[in-house]
Formats: C-alpha cells, sequence, structure tokens
C-alpha cells in the first residue's frame, strides 16, 4: 500500500518538473522486535520537547527515527530485538547526544533517559533552515550559522543589527551609529544587486519582515531624516536563536525575497519547560551612550576674513569661516552682536550632546502542558537621545504557542508592537542638521552662547545671515517631528498528519503596519521654510503571505537511503496606502497643524504587488552523503506577462567522512557542497509612462507632464543570481577545535539595475536588465575550546571573510553608474564596469607631464576636471575575534572586530579645509604660502600666496577629492561583558529558580584607525550608497547593565 | 483506506496544477498605478510647458550670470572662482529633464494630426526656444537626439555642433511658423498668446531674428538669409506681441511662480550691482524706480546704490541696508511676469542689423528710429508690473533727447543699442550674457575678475555620458569658462 501511494505522489511530482530521484521501495522483514520509551531533559534536568531521536544498527542499515513530545518523551518502536543499536539525541542548539551498544530486550522494559548539553561546537548542531525545517548541519550542503540567543540579548546592545556585528563570517554590518531608532545596514557576502536592495530577509518564526526602511538619510543632496527600518521592533530578550542564511543554497526556498540572504529569528517558546509548569522571566538593563569627540581642530585661528577678526555683527554673519585673526582673547563682536573673547573653544560636542539613556524591561510568562506550550511577553523601552528632546519609546507584546494533539499540531504567534519616535533628527545636510553645525561652528565661537536659539518674538538667532547652519537650539527646541508606529504580526500554522508518512501544512502570515508622521519647522526659521511648514504622513503597509504544503517526513527506504520530500505554493501580496498632506506657512501663530496652512496640498500614493510562487524539496542520505533538491518558480506581478515567471533550481550535496579513516586527532571531517540559483523581481509600476498633474493649477487651468524621472521599462525580465559554495567542516582534538572553511563564487546576471542616464535623455535614470556582477570569497569560522575544566574555561571564536565583488556588466556602452553624491559636490559613489561595487570616485590635483602639481595665475591648486577612482566604500576583508572565559559563576567576553580594504569620503574634513577649521590650513596664515609647480602650459611657476588669498587656495585645496578619501580600515574592542550568574546554591529555596547579572560595553576604542577628526564607520546612509560620510550623528561608547530573573 | 489516500493526494496535486495555472491572474490589473494616466491631456501640457521653461532655480541666471553681467550683486559673494559643479549645471540639468522632455514628448503626440497642426508647430517653436538657451550657454549640447530616453530609447543621447544646432533650429522655426494656420483649432489654454495664431508668427520670426544677429559674426551668409527672412514674414509689432509669461505667487511647489524673484525675497544679502544701478541713476533714466528700491522703500533716484561686484564681505564699506535691490512689486516677487521676448528687443536688434547693412531695405538712416522705438518699447513694456508703472511719453522723450543717439561713430551707436539691451533683458540674464558675449557691450570692469565665455557641463555627464562629452569637448575645447562657444567669435 505504502509503495503504490508513493508511486503516485512521486508521479505528481515528477508531473510538475521537480527533478526527483527513482528509488524502490523495500519493505522491511518482520521479525522480533520491541520498543524503546525514554526522556530527553535538558542540564537543569527540564524536559526537551521536539528533540530528534534516532536509532541505528552499527551497520547503519536500520534507522528508526522519532521525536520528542512536549513532555521530553519519545518512542521508537519496531526495533529488533538482540540487536545493538546506536542512540542520538538532537535538538537546535544542543550537542548531539550518543547512546553507544544499546541492546534492546524483549518486552516493553527498554527505556532510557539522555541529558542534552547546550552545544559550544556546531558540527552536531542542529538549526533552523528554510521554512523553519530543522537540519542537521552535517546534511547540509551549504553553510548556515547559527548565534544562540543569549548572545544577542546577553550583551544588551542598542540594536539587533549591531549585535549581529563582529559574530558571523561574511556579515557586514554598518551604518551603526545612528542610534537606537536610526536604520541599520546589513549584507550577507558583499553587495548582490547593483541598484536593488542588498539587505537580506528577515524572517522572524516564519513571518517575512518588511525591513525596508520608511526613509533613510541619503548620502546625497541635503540630507534627511532617517526614519528607522522595521527590526527596531524586534524585543532582543525574545529570541532564542538567530540563524544566518548566507548563501542562494541555504536561502533557495524563500524565493526572490531572499536573493540577498536571509536572517532567521527563532523566539522563545514554552516548549523547554517541564510539563505542567510555568515560568516567569524577568529581564532588566540600562544603557548609557557617550559621545565619542574624534576631532582635532585647530584653536589658533578664529572666525573671520582675509587674517582678520570680523569688523561688525553683519560681517560676522557673512560667513562660518575661520580665516580671522590670531585667537588673542581679546573681545571680538559675535553673531549676536555681542562681545566674547576671540579664544577657542574646544568642547563643543562635550556641551551640545548629553548622555543618551536606554532603560528596558521585559517579563514574560511561558508554560507548558501536556498538549500545548505558550509563551507570553511584553517589553517596554525607554530612550532618550544624546541630542536634547529626542528619544524612542517601543512597547512589545508577543504571543507564542504550539499545540500538538494527535495527529494536528497548530502554532500560533501574534505580535502587537507600538514605536514612538519624538524630534527624529534631520541628518547629512547643511541646514537643520544639529550635527552639521556643532562640526561647523567657528573656532571661536562656543556652542553654550546659541542658547536658546531663538529670540524674544520666536525667530531663530541666526548663525549666519542665510541660516545656514541653524542654531541648533533652534532645532532642538522649536522644530518638531513625532512619528508613530503600530505594528501587528503574526502566524497561524496548522499541520495535519495525514498518515504516518504524508502530512499536509497551511500557513497564513500577516505583517501589518500602521504609520504617522508629522514635523514641521515653526515660523522664524531664517532659512527655510518662511513662515514655517508642515510635513504630516500615514501609511497602511500589510504584506501577507497564504502558504501550502504537502510532504512526507523523513522515510525510510531499505537499510541506509532516508529520503522526504514536500511541495508547495506560496501566495505574497503586499499593499502600501499612504497619504500624505503638507504645506506652509502657518496662518496663525503657534498652531501647527495641516488645517493651519495657508496652503496645503493633500496627495495619496498605493503600490500593490504580488508573487506566486511553486516550490518543492527533496532530501536525501545514504551513509554519510546527503543530498538536496530544490526548485522554485515565481511569477512576479512587476513584470510584463510575457516574461514574468522564472523557475530556479538548488542542489547540495555533504558528506561525512567516517571516523575510521580519519587521523586520530581529528574527530570528524565533512565536506559539502551547493549550487542554487535564486531569481528576483522589480517594484511595482516601472513598465509604463505616466502623466501626473502639478500640485498648483493655474488660474483654474490644470498642469499636467511626465512624472517619471525614470526611464520605464516594458520588457523587464527577472533578475537571475547563481551561486557555487563548497567547503569542509573539521573537528579535532575530539571536537575541541572546530573549523568551518567556505569558498563561494556567485553571479548576478540580468540585474535590473536603475542606471543613472544623461540628464540629456530626458530622465536622469533608467531601468535595464543588464547588469552583471560576481561575488567570490571565503569564509572561515574557527571555534575553540582553549581550555576546559569545571571551573575554568577559555573559548574562543574567530572569524574571517573575504569577499571580491566585481561588477561585469552596467548594460550596453554603460561603464559607470552614480549611486551617490556629495553635497559638497565633488565626491561621488559609482559603480564602475571591471572593478569592485561602489568606487569612490573625484579629483585629483591636475598635474603636467613631469607630474608637478599646476596652480593658476593666484597660485590656487587646479583639481584634475575628470574623476579618479579612490577605491570601493564597501568592505572586503572581515575578521573579528571574540573570546569567553569562564571562571565557576563569572564570564568575560571580549570581541575584537576589525574591517579592512574599504574607503571613505569626509565631507567633514573637506568643509573644515574650506572654511579654515582643519590644522591643514595653517600653514600660511601669518605671511602667506609659496607655491612651486607647473602653470597650465606646463612652464615653472611659483606664486606667492597672500594671506588674504589664503581663503581662494584652501577652498581649492577643499575641492580635490582625493584629499579627503581616507582608508576606512579599522580594528576596535567592538564590546566587552562581565556576566555573573548565582549559583544555585544560593538561589534554591526561593522564588528564583535563575539570576544572571552583565555588565557591557560597546564601540570601547580603536586599536587602529585611519580617519582624522571621524569615526571610520560614519556612512551617512544605510542604502547602497557607501563610502560617503556627511555629518550624521556622532559615534557612541554604550555601557550597561542587564538583570534577569527566573522564577 | 488506500483509495482514500490516493484521492488525498491527488486532490493536493491537482490543487497545485490549478494554483500553477493561474498564477498570472490579474496581475496586470495589479501592476497598473490606481494613478496611472498613459495619455496626456493636450490642453493640461501646454500650460505647463508655457511656465516651466523657465528654470526654476536661480542659481544659474541670478546667482551667476547676473552677478557676471553686474546687474545683480550677493553681500560677500566670490565668484570669480568659479569651478566645475553644483551652480553652472542647473540650467542644462533643469532644461532637459523638465522642459525639454514634455515639449518634445507634446511634439510626438501632435505630429502627423491634421487637427493639431497648430499645437505641433507651438511644439517645434518652444523647443527651438528651449534648446537656444541651451546651446548659448554651454555650446556645442545634445540636440537631435535630446531628451527623447522613453520614445526612442536613447539614454546617451550625442553632443551635436552648435553650428548644426542653429542651422536646424533656423530651418525648424521657418518651417513651424510657415505650416500655423489660424484656420485649424487653436491651442486649448495658451497662457502666453490665448491661440493667436498671429503672435506665435511673429514670436517664432523674432526668435529667428535673435538666432540670426547671433551668429553674424561667425555665419554672415546665413545671418542675412535668415535675418532677411524674419523682417519680411513679420516681426513683433508693440507690446503687446511680446512673449510675456505671468506667474503667481509663491507656492509650496514652484511651477507657477516665478523662481528668479527667490534670492530677492529669501535674502536681504541680494542686492543691485552698482555698474547696473550707476547706469541707471547716473543718465536719470526714467525707469529706476521700477528697477531699484532701498529695503526702506525709499525709490528717490538719487539715493539709489548697488553694492560693489565681487567684493568680500568684510570690504563692503556700507551696512547692507543701505544698498538697493529690486522691489517687491516689480522683479522682486514670485508673481513677476518674466519676459521672454519683446518687441523692444526686436527693435534694437533691428537697430543694430540696420546700421550694419544686414537687412534689404534697412540702412545705417533707419537705425536711429529703430533705437527709439526699442527704449521706448522698453520703457512702456514695463506696465507689465500695474498701473503705476506706466511711464509718461514726456519722460520717454525727455530720456531720448538727453541721450541721443549717436550713428556717426558706429562703436558709440552699437554700445548705445546694446545697453539698452542689457538695460531692457534685466533678469533674462540667459540672453542678456549671451547677447552681451556677441556685441561686447556694454563694457564691464574685467579687471579684478574674469567673466565667462561659457558655463560648464554638469559633472554627471562626465561619467554617464563620457565618450559624447568628451568628443564635444575635443572639437569645442576645455570644459572651461574661459572657452568660447562658435558663435562667440
Amino acid at each position: 500500500m505504502r509503495s503504490q501511494a508513493f508511486t503516485w505522489l512521486l508521479a505528481a511530482i515528477r508531473g510538475i518538473c521537480i527533478p526527483c530521484l527513482s528509488f524502490c521501495a523495500l519493505s522491511a522483514r518482520a521479525q522480533g522486535t520491541a520498543e524503546v520509551k525514554g526522556m530527553v531533559m535538558d542540564e537543569h534536568n527540564d524536559a526537551l520537547a521536539g528533540v530528534t531521536v534516532q536509532a541505528r544498527t552499527e551497520t547503519g542499515r536500520d534507522v528508526y527515527t522519532g521525536e520528542t513530545d512536549s513532555g521530553g518523551l519519545f518512542r521508537l518502536q519496531h526495533l529488533r530485538t538482540g540487536v545493538n543499536y546506536q542512540i542520538t539525541a538532537s535538538s537546535v542548539g544542543y550537542e548531539m547526544s550518543v547512546v553507544k551498544n544499546y541492546q534492546v530486550s524483549d518486552g516493553k522494559s527498554n527505556s532510557l533517559l539522555i541529558k542534552l548539553k547546550l552545544s559550544n561546537t556546531r558540527l552536531n548542531e542542529v538549526v533552523v533552515t528554510a521554512l523553519n525545517i530543522k537540519r542537521n548541519v552535517k546534511n547540509l550542503g551549504y553553510l548556515v550559522e547559527s548565534i544562540s540567543g543569549s548572545k544577542v540579548n546577553d550583551i544588551k546592545s542598542v540594536s539587533l543589527e549591531s549585535a549581529l556585528s563582529g559574530k558571523v563570517a561574511g556579515l557586514d554590518a554598518s551604518n551603526i551609529s545612528n542610534g537606537v531608532a536610526g536604520s541599520k545596514r546589513i549584507t550577507l557576502r558583499g553587495i548582490a544587486s547593483i541598484s536593488g536592495n542588498n539587505q537580506p530577509l528577515w524572517v522572524v518564526d516564519g513571518i517575512p519582515i518588511n525591513s525596508t526602511a520608511i526613509s533613510s538619510a541619503t548620502a546625497s543632496g541635503g540630507g534627511g531624516i532617517d526614519f528607522g527600518d522595521g527590526l527596531t521592533g524586534i524585543n532582543p530578550d525574545d529570541i532564542e536563536s538567530i540563524t544566518v542564511l548566507k548563501g542562494n543554497a541555504s536561502a533557495a526556498l524563500y524565493g526572490s525575497r531572499a536573493s540577498t540572504g536571509v536572517i532567521l529569528i527563532t523566539t522563545k517558546s514554552g516548549s523547554g519547560l517541564a510539563k505542567n509548569k510555568v515560568q516567569v522571566d524577568y529581564s532588566g538593563a540600562y544603557t548609557t551612550d557617550r559621545v565619542i569627540d574624534y576631532t582635532d581642530w585647530q584653536y589658533q585661528y578664529g572666525q573671520g576674513t582675509t587674517g582678520m577678526k570680523p569688523q561688525s555683527q553683519q560681517d560676522v554673519l557673512s560667513s562660518i569661516n575661520n580665516w580671522g585673526a590670531r585667537l588673542d582673547g581679546t573681545p571680538v563682536v559675535q553673531f549676536d552682536g555681542k562681545m566674547r573673547p576671540y579664544v577657542g573653544q574646544r568642547k563643543n560636542i562635550e556641551n551640545f550632546y548629553r548622555s543618551g539613556n536606554t532603560l528596558t524591561n521585559a517579563v514574560a510568562l511561558s508554560g507548558r502542558t501536556t498538549y500545548t506550550n505558550f509563551r507570553l511577553s511584553a517589553s517596554n523601552l525607554q530612550n532618550s537621545d544624546i541630542i536634547p528632546n529626542t528619544g524612542y519609546k517601543r512597547n512589545i507584546f508577543s504571543f507564542h504557542s504550539e499545540t500538538k494533539y494527535n495527529r494536528l499540531s497548530v502554532n500560533a504567534v501574534l505580535n502587537y508592537t507600538i514605536e514612538s519616535a519624538n524630534n527624529r533628527q534631520i541628518i547629512g545636510g547643511n541646514y537643520s542638521n544639529v550635527n552639521y553645525t556643532i562640526v561647523n561652528l567657528p573656532t571661536n565661537v562656543n556652542v553654550l552662547a546659541l542658547k536658546p536659539g531663538v529670540d524674544s518674538n520666536g525667530n531663530e538667532i541666526g548663525i549666519t545671515s542665510q541660516g545656514i547652519p541653524t542654531n541648533p537650539y533652534f532645532v532642538t527646541s522649536r522644530m518638531h517631528e513625532q512619528d508613530t508606529r503600530k505594528r501587528i504580526d503574526g502566524s497561524l500554522e496548522l499541520r495535519y498528519d495525514l498518515a504516518r508518512w504524508l502530512y499536509a501544512k497551511g500557513r497564513i502570515l500577516e505583517d501589518y503596519y500602521n504609520y504617522n508622521e508629522l514635523d514641521y519647522t515653526p515660523a522664524g526659521v531664517i532659512w527655510y521654510p518662511k513662515g514655517g511648514g508642515l510635513n504630516q504622513n500615514s501609511r497602511n503597509n500589510a504584506e501577507e503571505n497564504y502558504e501550502m504544503i504537502v510532504g512526507t517526513p523523513t522515510e525510510r527506504i531499505g537499510t541506509d537511503l532516508k529520503v522526504s520530500a514536500f511541495f508547495g505554493g506560496n501566495i505574497y501580496n503586499s499593499e502600501l496606502n499612504g497619504m500624505n498632506i503638507n504645506g506652509t506657512p502657518f496662518v496663525i501663530k503657534g498652531i501647527y497643524t495641516a488645517n493651519n496652512l495657508a496652503v496645503k496640498y493633500p496627495s495619496t500614493s498605493y503600490a500593490q504587488q504580488r508573487i506566486n510562487s511553486l516550490f518543492g524539496n527533496v532530501e536525501a542520505d545514504w551513509k554519510g552523503l546527503s543530498v538536496l533538491l530544490t526548485g522554485r518558480q515565481d511569477w512576479f506581478s512587476t513584470l510584463p506577462l510575457n516574461s514574468n515567471s522564472l523557475f530556479y533550481p538548488s542542489a547540495s550535496v555533504s558528506y561525512g567522512l567516517d571516523n575510521r579513516y580519519l587521523p586520530a586527532w581529528m574527530s570528524s571531517a565533512r565536506v559539502r557542497g551547493s549550487f542554487a540559483e535564486v531569481s528576483g523581481g522589480a517594484s511595482p509600476y516601472q513598465l509604463a509612462l505616466s502623466y501626473g498633474l502639478d500640485p498648483n493649477n493655474y488660474n483654474g487651468i490644470s498642469l499636467q507632464s511626465i512624472s517619471n524621472t525614470t526611464v520605464p521599462n516594458p520588457n523587464l525580465k527577472p533578475l537571475l543570481s547563481a551561486e557555487y559554495e563548497g567547503g569542509v567542516d573539521l573537528g579535532l582534538f575530539s571536537d575541541r577545535i572546530g573549523l568551518n572553511l567556505t569558498y563561494y563564487s556567485r553571479r548576478t546576471t540580468q540585474d535590473i539595475v536603475t542606471t543613472n542616464v544623461s540628464v540629456a535623455s530626458g530622465y536622469s535614470k533608467a531601468v535595464v536588465n543588464l547588469g552583471e556582477m560576481t561575488n567570490k570569497g571565503i569564509e572561515a569560522t574557527l571555534r575553540a575550546d582553549v581550555f576546559s575544566t569545571n571551573s575554568f574555561s577559555w573559548n574562543l571564536t574567530g572569524l574571517f571573510s573575504y569577499n571580491r565583488n566585481e561588477v561585469l556588466s552596467l548594460g550596453n556602452n554603460i561603464t559607470s553608474l552614480q549611486v551617490a553624491q556629495s553635497k559638497t559636490g565633488n565626491a561621488f559613489v559609482n559603480v564602475e564596469k571591471g572593478m569592485p561595487y561602489g568606487q569612490i570616485e573625484g579629483y585629483t590635483f591636475s598635474r603636467d607631464v613631469k607630474g608637478r602639481i599646476v596652480y593658476d595665475a593666484s597660485g590656487n591648486p587646479v583639481h584634475s576636471g575628470t574623476l579618479s577612482k579612490f577605491g570601493s566604500g564597501v568592505y572586503d576583508k572581515l575578521a573579528s575575534l571574540g573570546n569567553t572565559f569562564t571562571i565557576k559563576n563569572f564570564s568575560l567576553y571580549f570581541l575584537v572586530d576589525g574591517k579592512f580594504g574599504a574607503r571613505i569620503f569626509s565631507e567633514e574634513n573637506s568643509l573644515a579645509m574650506a572654511n579654515g577649521k582643519s590644522k591643514l590650513t595653517l600653514p600660511g596664515r601669518e605671511n602667506g604660502l609659496t607655491v612651486s609647480g607647473a602653470d597650465a602650459s606646463g612652464n615653472d611657476h611659483t606664486v606667492k600666496v597672500s594671506p588674504a588669498n589664503l581663503v581662494n587656495y584652501y577652498s581649492n585645496l577643499a575641492a580635490i577629492t582625493q584629499n579627503f578619501v581616507y582608508d576606512a580600515s579599522f580594528v576596535k574592542l567592538r564590546e566587552l561583558s562581565f556576566g555573573y550568574s548565582a549559583p544555585q546554591k544560593w538561589i534554591s529555596g526561593t522564588a528564583i529558580s535563575r539570576l544572571t547579572l552583565a555588565l557591557t560595553a560597546r564601540n570601547l576604542f580603536y586599536f587602529y584607525k585611519n580617519t582624522p577628526n571621524i569615526d571610520p564607520e560614519s556612512n551617512t546612509t544605510s542604502d547602497n550608497g557607501q563610502g560617503l560620510a556627511a555629518t550624521v550623528y556622532p559615534t557612541t561608547r554604550n555601557i550597561g547593565v542587564s538583570l534577569k530573573l527566573s522564577f | 483506506m488506500k483509495k482514500l489516500i490516493s484521492i488525498r493526494v491527488g486532490a493536493a496535486a491537482l490543487a497545485l496544477v490549478l494554483f500553477c495555472a493561474s498564477c498570472s491572474k490579474n496581475f496586470q490589473t495589479i501592476n497598473t498605478s490606481p494613478d496611472a494616466v498613459t495619455t496626456p491631456t493636450l490642453a493640461f501640457v501646454l500650460p505647463d510647458i508655457e511656465l516651466s521653461i523657465l528654470d526654476y532655480t536661480y542659481y544659474c541666471n541670478v546667482s551667476i550670470l547676473g552677478q557676471v553681467m553686474n546687474q545683480m550683486a550677493s553681500y560677500g559673494s566670490n565668484f570669480s572662482t568659479l569651478t566645475i559643479g553644483g551652480s553652472p549645471e542647473y540650467h542644462f540639468t533643469y532644461q532637459y529633464g523638465g522642459p525639454v522632455r514634455n515639449i518634445i514628448d507634446f511634439i510626438s503626440k501632435t505630429k502627423g494630426q491634421p487637427l493639431l497642426v497648430n499645437s505641433y508647430n507651438i511644439g517645434r517653436i518652444l523647443r527651438v526656444y528651449a534648446f537656444h538657451s541651451l546651446t548659448d550657454l554651454y555650446g556645442d549640447v545634445p540636440y537631435f537626439q535630446a531628451g527623447e530616453g522613453y520614445l526612442e530609447g536613447n539614454l546617451q543621447p550625442a553632443y551635436d555642433p552648435q553650428s548644426k544646432i542653429y542651422a536646424d533650429m533656423l530651418n525648424e522655426l521657418q518651417d513651424a511658423a510657415s505650416q500655423l494656420d489660424p484656420g485649424k483649432p487653436l491651442p486649448q489654454n495658451d497662457i502666453v498668446y490665448q491661440g493667436n495664431i498671429t503672435n506665435w508668427k511673429r514670436f517664432a520670426y523674432s526668435l529667428m531674428l535673435r538666432l540670426a544677429l547671433r551668429i553674424n559674426k561667425v555665419d554672415p551668409a546665413n545671418s542675412a538669409k535668415y535675418a532677411n527672412l524674419a523682417y519680411s514674414s513679420g516681426l513683433m509689432q508693440s507690446n503687446s506681441d511680446n512673449f510675456v509669461v505671468p506667474y503667481k505667487p509663491n507656492t509650496y511647489y514652484a511651477t507657477i511662480s516665478n523662481g528668479q524673484a527667490t534670492p530677492v525675497v529669501y535674502y536681504n544679502t541680494w542686492k543691485l550691482a552698482e555698474p547696473f544701478v550707476a547706469f541707471l541713476r547716473d543718465n536719470h533714466d526714467p525707469r529706476i524706480y521700477v528697477y531699484s528700491v532701498l529695503p526702506n522703500g525709499d525709490t528717490a533716484a538719487a539715493h539709489q546704490l548697488g553694492l560693489p561686484p565681487n567684493t568680500p564681505s568684510n570690504q563692503v564699506p556700507l551696512p547692507i541696508a543701505n544698498y538697493s535691490t529690486s522691489p517687491s512689486t516689480t522683479f522682486g516677487t514670485y508673481s513677476a511676469p518674466f519676459v521672454h521676448l519683446s518687441y523692444a528687443q526686436v527693435e534694437l536688434m533691428l537697430s543694430e542689423l540696420a546700421l550694419k547693412g544686414v537687412i534689404n531695405g534697412l540702412g545705417p538712416s533707419d537705425a536711429p528710429a529703430l533705437y527709439s522705438n526699442g527704449v521706448t518699447a522698453a520703457m512702456n513694456e514695463l506696465n507689465i508690473y500695474g498701473g503705476s508703472y506706466k511711464l509718461t511719453p514726456p519722460a520717454i522723450t525727455a530720456y531720448l533727447q538727453a541721450h541721443p543717439f549717436n550713428t556717426a561713430n558706429t562703436d558709440s551707436a552699437l554700445s548705445q543699442i546694446n545697453t539698452q539691451y542689457w538695460v531692457e533683458t534685466h533678469y533674462n540674464f540667459y540672453e542678456q550674457f549671451a547677447n552681451w558675449r556677441r556685441s561686447g557691450y556694454p563694457r564691464l570692469d574685467q579687471t579684478k575678475y574674469t567673466i565667462p565665455r561659457r558655463l560648464m557641463y554638469p559633472v554627471s555627464e562626465l561619467s554617464i555620458n563620457a565618450a559624447n562629452i568628451q568628443a564635444a569637448i575635443h572639437d569645442q575645447g576645455p570644459d572651461q569658462i574661459t572657452t568660447h562657444v562658435w558663435w562667440d567669435k
């Protein structure tokens, strides 16, 4: 009966083009059988559910598999009596336990108690993989890295992304200095798409989360507000484990959205509890952030022009330049007309920023009965930012339950998150950006003198007559921003076992949020908008997934072959509804609502897209050899009907060498290899040209023009990414040392590129299918139990990765594509054919044939006029070393993190050269400079630059990009933590079952960096324009204390 | 049992196959924006083009050209070191990304349709207008392939030599003007000429005259040919023929406002330059109160004072409140009408062409009358700023009598004509700068700084359209302000 049904299923699968294995089923010969029962517990003697228990004969011919129920009990039936079995138990995050030579005797007395230890080494680990399928690492033909929750939530870090920095080989976390509420950037194995999203898909308990930034400050133009991303709403205390799926093979089942990798988060559940037990956990943490001042400006000369002190208030207000006289302490007029001593003000950073504080409290209630377990948690976070009047609040309520009754399993997850932020700041640009003001204040102006920022009429007290830069106290006290995001996400999964070898599973996943934002600038601002202005946004975003899977769990065929397979379909639907109203100026003073705007413009926006998919998965193990085949077909609504679909397969193989053939010091060895393709679609509405109405009419006449600034493409195709991966996993000296080595090579073709086009085409961009790029690299992970006794242990984890990116094609005739441009206009991030992604480009000195610098008639250096390439803004080598020392109940952890091979352009240093704040502008202040080089014709040329003309000399120098592009490599002490776990004997008898205390510090100091005045980790944006540092939030050093209690 | 399982599996498989069959259902609808309008409404497009053909940024026009032409001055400004990037590229970026592509799309939507012949040819005339300011400012620019990113898929248009652009523009004007037909349907919502085809013809030929005069030195034959053609076909006859776009007070979105007013409206540091104020003041020009006012509202001619051009802030002699600026009732407001081409300009150009004997039937003896007509029209034209800016005939006559046209000395006559042209084109600095380069008048002080001969191309073109722009730089000369464009010999 069984074999026939199997054939039926296979025929069905074959009919829908999933590659399959042919095999024939053998039926086992019946003889004397008995069952083995038992229980699996953890080190605290708590029952463990969901543990895979397997019995196999010495020859490996017969294999019996079972799983523990919610009470930790398992049962293996039909084992042959009188035969010796090897029994193994394995579960996520635990070391596999092996019982050798277990002889099954007749009757019902076969019972076993197995204890599992939390795993340190990974070779026998079970990990969560795509679609929440648990797999043993050794059966995987690709690399999966997993981090236990304690690594994320023990070390209190400001965000989830920064907690991952330095923890996974090949994971690059950047843009992490912009506060708790700001957006972050993570990439896996380099840049995957030339202009598409390059950040991984985040999946929390199987729910894909919309993590895209609502809007991030851009590196180009005037900057903007960083409104954060979708990940600020995850409570680190809820995390059980994080799995990082870096390669295509591991992520293939998620389809197009996973073409940049997947980060899977599994939250805690009640399954780890003993039956009929209820546990209460509390966790509290307090973190304080202090600004690190990396600046080292000159404090010898003050505000002024042509070497003179400012003569009048009008003169002061004309510029913030520091081309004045030597700071001599004599009274000098300042921005407000008052006289103050002409002395250097070195403490503006310290004086303006305050220390930031974050307080987190989380409570969880979890419990378990025979059939069901649950966890309910609530957490609250309150943050006050380093910038006055700025902060962020978050409340999260989560519910997670698992129920298994007979053949039916029901899993439900429901999360409700409320986030609200106050006064998110405009960063990156030159106005309304307090960070820009602080950096560019004249050397003799004390920021405290700018208080309160407004006069008695509510008008800004200007630093310049144009109002650039903006008075920072006007920004923090009068300008306003407030946003709230309410998010509900959840899933309901039903699984029914139709037969022992056949199950059906259906899931509904929803991620919905409602977002409201309002920001305004009151009347009285000098620069813009005169009379004040307001912007109000609301959006509703909903993403649904409907999924249906039919499959067979692991089935033994013959003695050594095990097979499992499933087949399913998914519908992904996303809808965005937005409303915006903005306008200017306010009619009634002091009323800051849209209703009070003299002129207001309402608008709405809408976007929908859908991806329909079919996918299948076949897995087979035979004597240490594991083979996994997957296939997926996606249909994209965003692509033209005739080319909207693509099938992409994956195959992976893993082989564990038999111990008998290994040298004694090598405890295990495994080789693995895989090939996989993943495709990707486009954004909605990129296929046709559209005309839009202007918000204004002209005497009642409507005005219409082409609304696209990007040339639409009616012939778009899906992009395709193909990756080969191979590696070895070695266990040495009884697994005391674990080593993973991986090589991968990924090629992205027909990439959907939003390429820059000549503005003379009438458009600034065009969507084309012409991109081609490769990422090749190695990843190495070394884990060692250097020293291990009962009372003292030392573990270390070393990670190294190297990724070589090369852009092969940007389309016909296109060799360069602009990603971003600095506000100063002299630095660009371009993608260049034949080079690694994201080249920082700009001007060099113009030189004559002999290599001499060319100066103009006034002695100003001349720039090259054509762009030179200074290297990529993306790191290619990442390395980290984490050490854990445990002495009895104390533990000490520190992480040294290094990144290499990227360059960064500092707008701050370029501006400081132009405005005379840089130390490099000191030469020539008193007596002028004599420059010697060549003139435009290549003749000898020596000119004296007078002190009055230094401003032109240094402004020209400031325009030469080359002078401000630095090696962004660094090595820093990223984390240091000290933990204490109270011994059981102290707390036994109290209600407390576990107590841990930790003291943590992040971003302690740099061992090595090459960027004067700035932090090398201060990219403006979390988008692809990496390598430009404008004035963003200063980096902070974070120190925190946390307490965890279980009752 | 066996049968039941077969049915279950079969049903599951069938469900998946059915799912597959409907995998692209509704995709066309889903991927169509609810806001999508794929066919333009021409009656809404033409007014948009007419309003937007003037840049809404002031960076090129006022900040650079207004200052180098010594009519505008910014407190503490230093324009002697114009570098690549930033302001000089705005006109290029704005024109191609806005009016040019909309005009080219408008032409493509009206082409070959007998009932739309007037709209089509008006589109062609506006296309020439947009391009003549581009090529005059930058020299060789993309022309034949420009603005066709969507229509032709040309994402990297070639740069065309200015000589070929001029030849085609003149030809286009001739052809388009000749096809305009008052008997065919008139364009709707024409906010400049209200669909009056005669006005459009006169505008086309007046623009032809401007182009013909521009190439007078470099290509005398074609200059004469088209000047005569324009003259004989019907030029602007009075100020009611002027190509003037009226604007509205400022709003959050700038389309309907005159963005050139921004500096004066927004900054108390933007002033009139002293050479301009001095010319009006010292010559007792009756127009001075239309152009110049002190921040305290004083319009008395003798009190007006301009800011010295290009002076470092600590060398400005007086507080900023002592310097004159544009009145908020005339040029210094977002609702200021913008004069693109006027009857006054036509008469002044004819006066110069008459002096040079280019036009058949007009000789040097006709020049004084044409000059007087031009100056008179330039003064009368100012009533577009309202009834209080109507100059009286005696005031105009007195001014003309005080400054008689000097035909005896050609240099002096050319100086008078083109200095009046310089005054008349206040705020239309694109045209003023081109005419100054062509004529050399008025003589501006160039001892302290270099006055550009063109502006630099956008930096982005160097990387995105590299081969084409390098070819242009090779043909035309280095991408610098000192390089002369083709007609500027």
